[in-house]
Order: structure tokens, then sequence, then C-alpha cells
């Protein structure tokens, strides 16, 4: 499988999709006009992955702002990942949060409650 | 640390939860018609339900989630707003939310045939400061003006940083008389402050004041001019005094 790169734009988030070492990254801001055209790639590559390798999965966060629509694709994304892990797949999560932020804090524990795969939440160096 | 959210009152899961249950009771009393069909059919039925709720479980993140996020623009919005409206070197008001004030001060006496006033200053020499005393020692006089200024006028009133070291304050309900023993108050008050120059002396300043009454039909240039005559002539007649000029 071929790594998926996106630079990071003004709206729209860099994304590191790596087969070989299963680090997927996702960080900087999101608010792309086309949320659908920009997460379907990524959601294509992510489902591809799943099924097709077996490498322990790591997804890391490190986004400091999201849209409604980009919000729903990230929650999408974990879905999936939760589903592979309850197939057996290795996967952990690491969110990381601004440390000067208690309400996003608050909000990414909250997130994390819902999902019984390993989900780090960490702070952020500003 | 945050619990899962319980989803138990949803409508949707309560009728599933029923008809689930009512499957398994028909099974357990034998009472199915065609068992395969009816436990394949208690299957998908299982997996939707399932997938709704993860659904809602998902919305419901994505609601919270996008919420505190309006909630961060929306803070950043307020202090950006206040940032745009304040200096930051002595906290007054700058330039900009004060020429706000005035159009509101403005509308507001001719509509409701009101009075209001200004008073323009600025502070004498003040390039002497920073030259003698250097550019730190110079903001630090504005800093203590700028505190002068504001223990000096009501809650009502409002002092902001015209310009490099000029400030103004704007007076509302307020006819030029009474304006010029407030400017004359705080003409006083800046004069008898003083601050350490750090090399054993003290160091003293004093502020010319012009003033300017609003008068029917004035727009908010015709204001400032007439505030910036009155500083002229104070200016002109020797400084550290206060000068207005009737417009009416």
């Amino acid at each position: 499988m071929q790594k998926l790169e996106i630079d990071q734009t003004k709206s729209t988030p860099f994304v590191n999709l790596n087969p070989d070492t299963g680090l997927l990254e996702i960080g900087g801001e999101s608010y792309p006009e086309n949320s659908k055209e920009f997460f379907d790639p990524v959601l294509e590559w992510i489902e591809q992955f799943l099924s097709s390798e077996d490498t322990e999965v790591t997804l890391r966060v490190t986004l400091s702002y999201m849209n409604t629509s980009s919000t729903k694709y990230i929650i999408e994304i974990l879905d999936r990942l939760e589903q592979a892990n309850e197939k057996g797949r290795p996967v952990t999560i690491e969110w990381y949060c601004d440390g000067d932020n208690d309400r996003e804090l608050d909000t990414v524990e909250e997130l994390k409650e819902d999902f019984s795969m390993p989900f780090e939440v960490k702070i952020r160096e500003a | 640390m945050a619990t899962k959210k319980d989803f138990s009152d949803d409508p949707v899961l309560k009728w599933a939860g029923e008809v689930l249950a009512e499957f398994q009771e028909q099974e357990s009393r034998g009472e199915q018609e065609s068992p395969d069909k009816e436990n394949r059919l208690s299957e998908h039925f299982l997996r939707l339900t399932k997938e709704y709720e993860r659904l809602l479980r998902s919305f419901d993140h994505v609601t919270r989630i996008s919420d505190r996020y309006q909630k961060s623009l929306m803070e950043t919005n307020e202090s950006l707003d206040e940032a745009a409206r304040r200096d930051p070197m002595t906290g007054l008001s700058n330039r900009r939310d004060m020429m706000e004030r005035l159009s509101f001060e403005l509308k507001r006496a001719s509509r409701y045939d009101e009075l209001f006033s200004v008073i323009l200053m600025d502070i004498d020499h003040f390039k002497n400061v920073n030259d003698n005393h250097g550019h730190g020692k110079g903001d630090e006089v504005l800093v203590m003006t700028a505190k002068t200024l504001v223990d000096g006028i009501r809650s009502e009133d409002m002092c902001a940083r015209w310009g490099g070291e000029e400030f103004l304050v704007c007076l509302p309900h307020t006819a030029l008389d009474d304006a010029e023993k407030v400017a004359e108050k705080l003409r006083l008050s800046v004069a008898s402050n003083s601050l350490p120059s750090g090399k054993g002396d003290s160091i003293h300043i004093t502020i010319s004041a012009g003033l300017a009454e609003y008068v029917k039909g004035f727009l908010l240039d015709d204001l400032i001019r007439t505030a910036d005559d009155s500083l002229y002539e104070a200016k002109r007649l020797g400084r550290n005094r206060v000068c207005k000029a009737y417009t009416h």
C-alpha cells in the first residue's frame, strides 16, 4: 500500500498515513469548503489499510480546530478503528489537546469513554 | 472523570428494546411461526439497533465537540474585539473605540437635543521626556497620565488615547463650562504628578487641553476640529492651560 500524504493548508489539516509503521497522523485546522471531498479519500485509505494489512495502528490526532462536518468524519474514523480493534487489530488513539483549555480536555475525555480501544489523551505542546 | 453517556431515554432505543424482548419471548414460548426466518430477522434487527445507537453516540459527540469549538471561537472573537478597541500600553480605549462612542453621543445629542462636550489633551513637550529620559520613561509617563485622567472622570465619561501623546475625554450630558471645570481639574492632577527619573530627580509633566461642545448640526469632524483649535490656542498661549472655543 502507498502512503497517503496531504499537506496542510489554511483550511485543511495535514494527513500522514503510513502503512509501514501503522502511524496515522492528522493535525492542524480543519474547516474544508467540502469536507466530503477532503475526507472521503482518507476514509477510503483507512478502510483499505484496515482490511488488507495487519500492522499495529496508531492514530495521532493533533487538530486544534475542526468544523462540524470534519468532526463527523473524525468520529467516523474512530468508529472504523474501534470496529477493527474489536476484531483483534491492535489500535491506539493518541489525542492531543491544548493544555490551557479545560473544556477541550473534558470533551475528549468524554469521547474516550465511548471507546474500548486504548485511547490516550495527551497535552499538545504550544 | 467522564462517564459513558446513557441513551436509555431515547424513544427509538426503547421501542427497539421492546421489539427484541418480544422476539425473545416468542422464541422461549415456542410461538415462532418459522423460527429460522424469525431468528434471522431478530439478528438483523439487533444489528440495526446497534448501528442506530452508534450513530446516536456519534451525533452526540459531533454536536458537543462542535459546540465547544463554537464557544472557543466566540471567546476568541470577543477578545479580538476587545483588543481592537484598546490601546495596549495604557489600557485606555483607542481612537477607533472613541470614534464609535463619539458617533453614538452625536446621534443621541442630535436626536434628543442633549449636550455633550469633549476635551482634547496633549502632553506638553513630550518629546523632551523621550529625549532626556529615554522611551521607557516616556512610556511610563503615558501610563501614569492615562491613569490620572481615568481617575479624574466619572464612570459614564470615557477617556481614550487619541494619538501618540494625545488623549481625548468624552463627557456626555456636559455643557462647556462644566467640561472646563473637569479639564482644569485634570490639568492640575497631571501637573501635581511626578515620576522618578531613575537618575535621582523626578519627571514632571503638564498638559494642554482644548474643549469643544456639541452644537446642533455638528458633524464629528466639526467637533474634533473645534477641540483641536482650542488645544492649539492653549499651546499658543504658553501650554499647561485649558482653552475653550465658543461655537454658538
